[in-house]
């Protein structure tokens, strides 16, 4: 029976493997779009972009081109979403094939037809594994307020996607930042007083992710492998340090403390005997010589 | 106005031109990587079948979320708006998952580890052969033994009766769980208690007067020099019981040094006035106190000396 196992888990190894070798590619595929993601957000917007055109010939063409080189590239990456999907049969079964699409883009309809076909398979297995990560933990024996049973994931997300304008608004950057090409960013000056700078919706940033996987991957490598890469991540996480000023420690500098001022105080004043008090308490008290 | 931003134009176009360039360059770079790929999955050679379900997922999502990146550049090359159109809940959504899943990475990953060295060792075993089954065997045994699931072979079968170790000592099987009980600790301290009662009642002149009193008995006078110190009563109590013994026994037990000292020092004792403040409480203290025996006025080292008689006086008691 043993046997049994061991074969079982070398043949879900092998596929794990796999599996972690299109992630790793995957990976790599989203750090090189990310250059061409930084740069589209600095292309002009339509009456600007015809101008540029009819102002260059050279633009019109370039144009084209990235267009065609980007719907090629979608294209290719649907392709290979669906060749996943087809040599997944888990994957396949478990999802409801979507409606019809609503043919206003072509493009944007095929994206969001995959997506739906993933989405009831990708919730499962999330949730999935969320509860026996919670068990395996303990978490869920845990009765505390946080830990009760938590949302699922999918849950969780869900509610988020309802109001997701607070989101979106931290993914906005600003004109002036960006440098869109034809713009006038306008002055830093000619700004109101007091006024913040908003957001553009059109410019959509996504760094703060991009620089977390980043550094996900970079630490998931081996250690041995790539040194620079290592050093480079070292460099950049750098430890806080408390601000000790060591030439003031053992009592080489002269500090000083600086008391309470005493409320409600008197000094003394001296107190002026009457003359007969010498008489007054030898006749109280007797003969004392 | 229209020399102004014409100029901006004159300025901006070559920026453009080479952001254009380079960014289909970036594309035809992914789209290659992309072919690649999807040129292995359709030839089966990544086939993932049996793997984790929550690893595909996350491939997914992954994927999906190039692509929203990809139909956003599309868009930005078209020069059409992206403000309020659902590419970008999608990219919000799917960064959202990624996030979230990030702690359920974190803890499967020794499941995942596990599985991948078992790969390993299974292609291992096949390169190496069947010329070194068994150098590989011992190898394995160990790997099998960090398994994570629960090994039933493993498991101790439960002591039959006649499966004893073969010590040739008998070895009780064990039934019934041993219950530690106080009760005899109770007991023996409740009898120790009375017996102390008894022999303070016994032994306290001043309780002896009190008990004889009360019992109608009449007084007793016992000759005494000297106020006799409590220490000197438990002396010479002891060595009356040693006499009585000695002559039971037709034997005399030999006279140690310490023995000497000690009848020395009550000797020169008998004729002061050592016991005079001896008994101030009246002994009420140990009728309270029970085990403790203060004395006021007794001399400092009681203690040792009360060690050393108990012990010569326990001495003798077994010859």
């Amino acid at each position: 029976m043993m046997n049994q196992h061991k074969e079982e888990d070398a043949l879900r190894g092998r596929a794990v493997k796999n599996q972690k070798a299109i992630w790793d590619k995957t990976l790599e595929m989203r750090f090189l779009l990310q250059k061409a993601f930084s740069t589209s957000n600095k292309l002009p917007q339509e009456p600007i972009k015809t101008r540029f055109c009819n102002h260059d010939k050279e633009i019109e063409q370039a144009y084209e081109d990235l267009l065609n080189s980007s719907k090629q590239t979608l294209a290719s990456m649907t392709e290979l979403q669906e060749a996943l999907l087809e040599s997944n049969q888990v994957a396949k079964d478990a999802n409801e094939i979507p409606s019809a699409s609503n043919g206003e883009n072509d493009e944007w309809s095929e994206v969001q037809r995959l997506q739906t076909r993933i989405k009831t398979f990708r919730n499962t297995e999330i949730d999935k594994w969320q509860r026996k990560i919670q068990v395996t933990t303990g978490a869920a024996a845990l009765k505390g307020k946080l830990h009760a049973f938590n949302q699922n994931i999918s849950d969780q997300v869900a509610g988020y996607m309802r109001d997701p304008s607070r989101m979106i608004n931290r993914m906005y950057l600003t004109k002036s930042a960006v440098g869109v090409f034809g713009e006038d960013a306008g002055e830093p000056g000619e700004a109101e007083e007091g006024r913040i700078v908003e957001g553009d919706p059109e410019l959509i940033d996504d760094s703060e992710f991009y620089q977390q996987l980043l550094k996900e991957f970079l630490e998931s490598c081996d250690r041995g492998s790539s040194d620079s890469a290592f050093y480079a991540l070292r460099k950049q996480q750098v430890k806080k340090r408390k601000l000790v000023d060591r030439r003031a420690s053992k009592s080489r500098k002269i500090r000083y403390h600086v008391h309470e001022k005493i409320t409600n105080f008197m000094a003394p004043v001296p107190m002026a005997l009457p003359p007969m008090a010498p008489k007054l308490f030898e006749n109280l008290f007797g003969t004392s010589n | 106005m229209a020399a102004a931003s014409a100029a901006a134009e004159a300025n901006d176009a070559p920026k453009l031109l080479a952001a254009l360039k380079e960014m289909k360059d970036g594309l035809d770079l992914v789209r290659g990587k992309v072919e690649a790929i999807t040129r292995k999955v359709k030839e089966n050679q990544l086939p993932t079948a049996n793997g984790i379900g929550y690893l595909e997922a996350k491939n997914h999502l992954l994927l999906g979320y190039c692509q929203d990146i990809v139909y956003y550049l599309l868009r930005k090359a078209k020069g059409l708006s992206v403000d309020a159109h659902p590419v970008v809940r999608s990219l919000v959504e799917i960064r959202l998952f990624l996030e979230k899943i990030r702690p359920i990475d974190k803890k499967a990953e020794y499941q995942i580890q596990k599985l991948t060295n078992a790969a390993d060792g299974a292609t291992a075993r096949e390169k190496a052969g069947n010329a070194e089954v068994k150098g590989k065997g011992e190898h394995s045994d160990e790997e099998d033994l960090l398994k994570y699931r629960p090994n039933p072979d493993m498991m101790d079968t439960k002591s039959a009766p006649d499966g004893q170790d073969n010590d040739g000592v008998y070895r009780p099987p064990k039934f019934m769980p041993a219950i530690m009980d106080d009760e005899d600790k109770r007991r023996k301290q409740d009898s120790r208690r009375d017996k102390a009662i008894a022999r303070m009642a016994k032994e306290n002149p001043y309780i002896k007067e009190m008990i004889d009193d009360t019992a109608g008995r009449p007084e007793e006078w016992k000759e005494t020099v000297g106020d006799e110190s409590r220490e000197f009563v438990k002396y010479m109590r002891q060595r009356e019981e040693q006499e009585k013994q000695e002559e039971e026994l037709f034997t005399r037990a030999p006279v140690t040094k310490r023995d000497k000292q000690i009848e020395k020092r009550i000797r020169r004792q008998l004729h002061g006035l050592g016991g005079l403040a001896d008994g101030f409480d009246l002994g009420m203290n140990m009728l309270f106190d029970g085990d403790k025996e203060d004395d006021g006025g007794s001399s400092k080292s009681r203690g040792k000396r009360k060690k050393h008689l108990k012990s010569s006086s326990k001495k003798r008691k077994k010859h």
